[in-house]
């Protein structure tokens, strides 16, 4: 028996698709006649098994004004469907001992649980009976609604800059498609019927706007015969195509305002970088280590640990859609040095245009990516988001050690390149709030 | 014959045709049966103990070639002297900023160079380093450790800094409801005179410590004899031993100082400690009480019942309060386990209306466990959940260390973890049943967190009341009947 398991894990690493020697883990991959993406990867470790189920879509497919139907909908996963009673799907991981969640982004949405790998075949047919046929009843929905208005709510009380990033975004991003928040708001919650939420389920959840993720402890063949079996009759459906719009920043943004909530004056800056252009995007996510990731990254080491002008700073690369923006983050401590907090983050910038950073500071850099990218694979869940992940960005699960090897290889011309080319006073947009 | 053969296959198209319409398929209306459950072995350990009594664990991990080494002190907050609280923090923290050779800039430099994360964290028994890195760099980290651990210099310059920086945490913990409601539990379970009423830094102690009595402090506890090296890899013991040895055999033993722990009464008197805030955040409520573990093997059957009362949202408390009644966001219960005895605690977030109603029912839930049998199947289920979700702990690297940190402290032995599915599983209605009544029975202690103006007159049925400002200082007592 386990000769005959050894053989077939052979079989999967030699011929069936790819395995990275760098990270060395087994992925297959394949399509289902309806559409339904399928990636699988075996790890024996332990006896348990993370299930992923991502759906092309998120809060950029909201409809306009309906800011936070697709975060309803995410909630709505939970409600039950055709076979399955409200609460029962959380109940039925519970009892096994496994846990559950769900996130979403602006242009996906991911449900995912981790259980011992003897219910396997239990999540599968959870996930599929949520994806045919989620049931769209009234009954409790004005209450589901109410209890989302109560979590925007809370976080905002909670999290007083929380308001400050949605209008940061509002200003980088001047369309509401973008930078409304993901959760919606509470007067456009208010709005959303029950209709709205069924259209855009089956608008984007469907088996051909899917990514099925399979990370753990499984018996290869009979998992595919249990996808086939819960996932292969499931009908696609037309996807709903969102237009993006896109858009360029022509001149610097400035805004200044005061909050009433806010305990101490913060600095939003970002630099707009309208194209995706792959040779590029490595060396800025390499520059967001030089310049924010750790204590002895540039700026933190200079505002936070030598001159203590701000009591946090921090942010990065962040990408919507096909445009990026380089975003920066601090707390300042007081209102009288925040020109000084802003003027010393754009000389820092101008710095890297002009001197090459030395080798030993690119190598912190690049070590220091290695690690977080090594902790992508840490745990089966962590492994399973970061698969689906390069599903939904279009990346081959086979280029993972080629696209690692393209931030390896960046060098310091190339930072001093995108510097250059993206870091200007026409793409910058700043933001200072102050308490009032 | 032809004929009836072309209807036959006429018939079977239109079926397969019409199939589509029909009902759902069968095999969707039932859940279907697990595969038979697959037995755990916890991660295999090899240990070591160098000459100069630092126990060495190693544990093979494969998945990602990055090494983590957590040094385990047993120097927390309770062994800091009563007047002075934080000082085990404090010289926790100043560890990594600044050794004899390097500057606290050069030893954030040389960590991140190597891929690192470092953090370091004391608790109420220990304070443990957590250092994870590159694989390719085990020297430059075990050098790293070496000159931390060994050589630290405790300059005036970084002792002022990092009390001014754990000044404003701790200033920023207090406008944290939870936090509050915890610190208060310890020290109403507590008495004054015992160590654990002491295990949270106060701002006040911090203005007294001096460099002084953190070197004195780090001379004492410091020591290889009193610390726990684990090690998570993709290493071979024998020249991981050789390298450690290499680094830190130079680390000096030395006498550890023992404390003592006086007997604690559990709590019994109906009170509210409760807290004001100004703040308008949701009213936060924290019912506790201590225990002394009298059998080891109650740990089992304890956790069994914390599983039923609150450990996750299919739990009774989450299921009757918010669920059911609707009263509470949020309603969990738990149970921390430390060198001498331990809490279980119950935390709720309600809604301001709902104060009396929620702590009643929190009472109420309490009462059930001891007074009334563990229904068979509530009680086969929480054994199930806690059996499957034992690997998904050890899943990850954080619920891995709290086991093996667990295991350490309070002592279990490598076999009672490797047969923990086991021991799950021997718990019964009796054994459940026992630990209630052993442990559960006395009145616990309810903490209440909120705004005075808002929450506090329904509270008065209840027999008195203690209300204290976010400082913890009392400011009045309201009793029943007395104006």
């Amino acid at each position: 028996m386990k000769l005959k398991r050894f053989l077939l894990i052979v079989f999967i690493l030699l011929f069936l698709n790819n395995y990275s020697a760098l990270f060395s883990f087994p992925i297959y991959k394949t399509k289902l006649k309806n559409g339904l993406t399928i990636v699988l990867s075996e790890d024996h470790s332990l006896p348990i098994v993370s299930v992923l189920v991502a759906y092309k879509a998120g809060s950029i497919n909201d409809p306009p004004g309906k800011w936070g139907v697709m975060y309803l909908l995410q909630n709505m996963m939970f409600q039950g469907s055709e076979n399955i009673d409200s609460m029962e799907h959380l109940l039925y991981v519970n009892q096994a001992g496994g846990e559950l969640n769900a996130l979403i982004f602006e242009d996906r949405t991911f449900f995912y649980q981790t259980l011992p790998s003897n219910y396997l075949s239990l999540v599968l047919w959870l996930e599929s009976d949520r994806m045919i046929s989620l049931r769209f009843s009234s009954y409790g929905f004005e209450e589901l609604k109410e209890r989302v208005i109560e979590d925007i709510k809370y976080k905002v009380e909670n999290q007083p800059y929380l308001s400050t990033y949605f209008r940061f975004d509002q200003l980088a991003f001047p369309n509401l498609t973008y930078s409304h928040p993901v959760i919606g708001t509470e007067e456009s919650i208010k709005t959303i019927s029950l209709e709205d939420v069924k259209k855009c389920y089956y608008s984007y959840y469907a088996p051909n706007n899917a990514v099925l993720v399979i990370v753990g402890d499984f018996n290869f063949k009979k998992t595919i015969y249990l996808i086939k079996k819960y996932f292969g009759s499931i009908p696609k459906r037309e996807i709903k195509y969102t237009s993006l719009p896109t858009f360029s920043h022509q001149k610097e943004i400035v805004e200044i305002y005061k909050d009433a909530f806010i305990p101490l004056p913060v600095i939003h800056l970002g630099y707009s970088i309208p194209k995706y252009i792959p040779s590029d995007y490595y060396p800025l996510v390499l520059l967001e280590y030089i310049l924010l990731k750790g204590k002895s990254s540039r700026l933190i080491n200079r505002l936070i640990e030598k001159e203590r002008l701000v009591f946090q700073i921090n942010g990065g690369i962040e990408k919507k859609g096909k445009i990026l923006l380089f975003k920066i983050f601090a707390v300042n401590n007081n209102i009288l040095t925040m020109d000084r907090t802003l003027n010393i983050i754009v000389s820092e910038i101008d710095k890297l245009k002009k001197r090459y950073i030395s080798e030993r500071e690119l190598q912190r850099a690049k070590n220091k990516f290695k690690s977080d990218y090594y902790r992508k694979f840490s745990s089966t869940l962590e492994k399973a988001i970061f698969l689906a992940n390069q599903i939904i960005d279009q990346k081959s699960v086979k280029s993972i050690e080629e696209e690692f090897k393209n931030y390896m290889k960046v060098t310091a011309l190339d930072l001093m390149r995108v510097v250059n080319r993206y870091f200007l006073s026409k793409n910058r947009i700043v933001l200072k709030v102050i308490p009032k | 014959m032809e004929k009836i053969k072309k209807t036959l296959l006429i018939i079977f198209l239109l079926l397969l045709f019409f199939s589509r319409f029909f009902p759902q398929e069968n095999f969707r209306k039932f859940p279907p049966n697990p595969e038979p459950f697959q037995e755990l072995e916890f991660p295999s350990e090899k240990s070591y103990k160098l000459a100069n009594g630092l126990n060495i664990s190693f544990f093979y991990r494969k998945n990602i070639p990055i090494i983590t080494l957590y040094l385990i002190v047993s120097a927390g907050e309770i062994y800091s002297p009563k007047n002075l609280t934080g000082l085990a923090t404090l010289t926790a923290q100043l560890l990594d900023n600044g050794t004899t050779s390097l500057s606290s800039e050069r030893i954030r430099e040389e960590i991140e160079f190597i891929g690192g994360r470092f953090s370091i964290k004391t608790k109420a028994d220990y304070s443990v380093i957590t250092f994870s890195f590159l694989e390719e760099y085990f020297n430059e980290a075990l050098d790293i450790i070496r000159k931390i651990v060994i050589e630290p210099s405790f300059s005036q310059r970084e002792v002022e800094k990092e009390k001014r920086e754990l000044f404003f945490k701790l200033k920023k913990r207090r406008l944290n409801a939870n936090f509050l409601g915890r610190e208060k539990l310890f020290e109403v379970l507590f008495p004054e005179e015992h160590p654990y009423h002491y295990s949270f830094p106060k701002v006040d102690s911090l203005r007294k410590i001096n460099r002084k009595q953190i070197h004195e402090f780090y001379k004492t506890y410091y020591r290889p004899n009193n610390s726990h090296l684990i090690i998570l890899g993709d290493l071979n013991f024998r020249e991981l031993v050789r390298k450690v040895s290499h680094y830190l055999n130079i680390w000096e033993p030395g006498e550890i100082r023992k404390i003592l722990f006086p007997t604690v009464e559990t709590h019994k008197k109906e009170i509210i400690y409760f807290i004001d805030t100004p703040s308008p955040q949701r009213p936060f409520i924290c019912i506790g009480n201590s225990f002394v573990l009298k059998n080891r093997m109650d740990y089992f059957p304890l956790i069994v019942l914390n599983q039923i009362l609150g450990g996750t949202p299919t739990s009774r408390l989450f299921m009757n309060l918010r669920e059911t009644k609707e009263i509470a966001f949020s309603a969990k219960s738990y149970l921390e386990f430390f060198k001498q005895g331990g809490i279980y605690a119950i935390e709720v977030e309600v809604k301001p209306e709902a104060v009396k109603e929620s702590i009643q029912e929190c009472i109420i839930e309490l009462k059930k466990l001891i007074n009334s049998e563990i229904p068979l199947f509530e009680l086969e289920q929480a054994k199930y959940y806690l059996i499957g979700n034992f690997p998904i702990q050890l899943n990850n690297e954080t619920g891995l260390i709290n086991y093996l940190i667990k295991r350490f402290i309070f002592g279990f032995k490598e076999k009672i973890w490797n047969k923990y599915q086991n021991n799950i599983m021997m718990v019964d209605q009796q054994k459940i049943s026992s630990v209630a009544k052993k442990y559960f029975a006395s009145f616990p202690a309810i903490i209440v967190v909120g705004n005075r103006k808002k929450i506090l007159e329904p509270l008065l049925d209840f027999k008195v009341i203690k209300v204290y400002d976010t400082d913890g200082n009392l400011k009045y007592k309201i009793e029943k009947g007395i104006e």
